[in-house]
């Protein structure tokens, strides 16, 4: 087919992409949540456009360049600015991959990979990961996950389980767009897990709030609830614990704590916060003992409750229980 | 393989969208998703690219109509045009690699 009759086709609409637009009808106004996915998914399609654009007008310019500086003895470098960088690579489980829009490729992430806006990621199936965002935000992906760093605040989750703890992040907290609605922290711990057909939001501390989609209503979750919303609109509520082993997969995504020159206390907060146990001291002495304690190794590749071997081993006079959703400590 | 690799593909999307005796919920829902993902693509496009398509394919408007509408020249109104599809064909590719249309499309034919 030459370009004329190309053309003349589609001008007729006789094309694939045609019949594509017309077998889906005309549009209905967009819900808050798929005009966020559906702008995000047109950025970075732009985006891919506009680097491969950029990489071949870079390739043309860096040729003339080198040019004029072996003419000129003047190294002449292009100006490109790439997005900004939002999110770190924390903690790396199995293989964990970010789609190249220079090289239309899933590639695999490396320890302390820096995340730019738009990044899209993915988990292979038993992979996992934590990535530091501004203010001390942790954002950790199960295996199996597909979400979008969209920016420093906000996360497009388009399947998959993610983990959310904004402990002391700035004001405005954090959102995750999801095909059933829009998740917005309000300074908690908590998780979003997606597909097709449902969502589920476990809150383990604070309230979380949920604009529904296809409720077209506005939910809010305490600490220790579970919010379940299928694709009809329908939202169900059930209480959850939130030291379960639900939340394992979590913990086991926590960096790595610093324990080298801290106290136990610090240590033990770190340990409560990361199991949902509430941390608790026997008298004023366990605490002021803990407070006092300064631990000296490392808790690099150690889980939180490996870590509380590790700190009630350094400290001979500091004993501990577990249960009830608390984390006991006393004096031995 | 990507939704929009050549024009077989999207073909295969087509015919599960429009597979007349589709009863099964599982496929419904697929096919109502798929509908929902070609539409939020056209929501996302810049400018107006997205009222053009649906102009052109949708209401059957022709180029000359599409022009005045914009109060724009035939000219610019089929560059519109031709620009809005290549961004549509982008944008589908995008949402594909995470949403597995291809892979979907595999199951509702089986």
């Amino acid at each position: 087919m030459t370009d004329g009759e190309r053309s003349t086709a589609r001008e007729q609409g006789g094309d694939a992409l045609a019949e594509l637009i017309r077998a889906a009808g005309r549009r209905t106004a967009p819900s808050a949540a798929e005009y966020e996915r559906a702008r995000l998914a047109s950025h970075l399609a732009w985006q891919m456009k506009v680097h491969t654009k950029r990489r071949r007008r870079r390739v043309m310019w860096l040729g003339l360049a080198a040019g004029l500086a072996a003419a000129l003895g003047v190294l002449v470098l292009p100006r490109f600015a790439p997005p900004p960088v939002v999110a770190e690579l924390a903690v790396l489980r199995g293989r964990v991959e970010r789609f190249a829009v220079d090289t239309g490729q899933w590639e695999p992430l490396t320890t302390e990979a820096e995340i730019a806006a738009g990044t899209r990621l993915r988990t292979v199936a038993e992979g996992g990961a934590a990535f530091a965002l501004a203010g001390a935000v942790s954002v950790r992906a199960s295996g199996g996950t597909s979400w979008v760093f969209a920016d420093s605040a906000r996360v497009v989750l388009d399947a998959g389980t993610l983990y959310i703890d904004a402990n002391g992040a700035a004001a405005g907290g954090i959102e995750i767009a999801t095909p059933h609605g829009v998740v917005h922290d309000l300074g908690t711990q908590f998780e979003v897990r997606t597909t097709t057909s449902e969502l589920r939001l476990r809150v383990r501390e604070g309230r979380v709030q949920l604009a529904s989609q296809a409720a077209a209503a506005l939910y809010e979750a305490p600490a220790g609830e579970e919010l379940h919303v299928t694709a009809d609109g329908s939202v169900e509520r059930r209480a959850i614990a939130t030291d379960s082993a639900e939340w394992s997969w979590a913990a086991a995504l926590a960096a790595p704590i610093e324990l080298d020159g801290g106290s136990a206390f610090e240590a033990l907060q770190w340990v409560a916060r990361e199991t949902g146990k509430r941390l608790v001291f026997e008298d004023a002495n366990a605490e002021l003992l803990a407070r006092t304690t300064i631990i000296h190794g490392s808790g690099d590749g150690l889980e939180p409750l490996q870590i509380l071997e590790v700190v009630m081993a350094t400290s001979a006079r500091l004993d501990y229980t577990l249960g009830g959703g608390t984390l006991v400590v006393r004096r031995r | 393989m990507s939704l929009v690799e050549d024009d077989a593909d999207i073909r295969g999307i087509l015919e599960a969208i429009a597979a007349p005796e589709v009863d099964q919920p599982e496929q419904l829902a697929w096919r109502a998703e798929i509908v929902r993902l070609i539409q939020m693509t056209l929501d996302g496009l810049p400018g107006r690219y997205g009222d053009v398509l649906e102009w052109k394919y949708v209401d059957g408007l022709s180029v000359k109509e599409i022009a005045a509408r914009l109060a724009v020249g035939p000219k610019a109104a089929e560059s519109l045009l031709t620009r809005a599809r290549a961004a549509c064909r982008d944008a589908l590719a995008q949402i594909d690699g995470s949403h597995g249309l291809a892979a979907g499309r595999g199951e509702a034919t089986r």
